[in-house]
């Protein structure tokens, strides 16, 4: 699979089998991970993989957006004491966030490589998770993911059209 | 899984979904409800395994509740037969 049928063919899986994933597959996906490009290369990532089943299984019941039961929750933070300590202000407004993005990117398309299927979620509730996780304060969640063995095929994604999203040069009114 | 874990899922789902709504899309709103509602659903599955107008409506709802990102539409359409189906089942 090259980097352009992997991002062609990527879909948010929300149904996963009652499968297992070897650490081995996560490393490999921490690695993608932490090999994204990152904002004055601060890289204040971490990358918390859940993966005792009962404590999947609270992380999933605090988190509205995660569904399909997956075997494997990612919880993507960014260690705000190191960032502002080696980075700037715009680490904290956005940077951080930036980072995880990408690096989230880099995850997902791993992830897919190895027939992984994944899912970014927003929808949790953060003083719940942290509580679960034991997390640092100075630890911000970035957002979690969903990672498991998919449980059939996904639904077709809807996408805007190239026109409605492309513009070169300057913009013109006749874009609206 | 017993009555009380149950009960406790669908709570703990029903208040972090209360406590997340203020900053996300208007649509969660209606789709943490109808996701709460299939819930219940399934609750109420255990003591009535055979009603079929229940598993009807658990079906409509389970087909229709991803569409909210991709298709709103159907969503909502999805949210009108669902409350339709509701009249076979008093």
């Amino acid at each position: 699979m090259n980097v352009t049928e992997a991002i062609q063919s990527r879909r948010s899986i929300r149904k996963f089998q009652d499968k297992p994933v070897p650490t081995e597959l996560l490393l490999k996906l921490a690695d993608a991970g932490r090999s994204a490009p990152s904002a004055s290369n601060l890289q204040a990532w971490k990358f918390i993989f859940v993966t005792l089943p009962e404590l999947v299984s609270k992380v999933d019941l605090f988190s509205p957006g995660l569904s399909g039961k997956p075997p494997v929750i990612l919880v993507i933070c960014s260690d705000m004491d190191y960032a502002l300590k080696h980075g700037s202000r715009n680490s904290e407004i956005y940077g951080c966030m930036m980072d995880a993005s990408m690096a989230a990117e880099n995850i997902m398309l791993a992830a897919l490589e190895e027939g992984l299927g994944t899912c970014a979620v927003k929808s949790y509730n953060d003083a719940a998770v942290r509580k679960l996780l034991n997390l640092p304060d100075t630890y911000r969640i970035e957002m979690l993911m969903s990672i498991g063995w998919p449980d059939g095929e996904p639904r077709e994604s809807r996408r805007k059209s190239l026109e409605d999203v492309l513009i070169f040069n300057r913009w013109e009114e006749k874009h609206e | 899984m017993n009555n009380k874990e149950a009960y406790m899922e669908l709570l703990i789902y029903m208040i972090t979904s209360a406590a997340g709504l203020e900053n996300e899309p208007h649509i969660y709103g209606p789709l943490r409800m109808i996701e709460a509602s299939q819930r219940l659903c399934g609750l109420m599955q255990e003591e009535d395994p055979d009603n079929e107008d229940l598993k009807e409506l658990i079906r409509i709802i389970e087909n229709g509740k991803q569409k909210s990102t991709s298709d709103e539409e159907a969503f909502y359409q999805m949210l009108q037969d669902a409350a339709a189906k509701l009249v076979d089942l008093l």
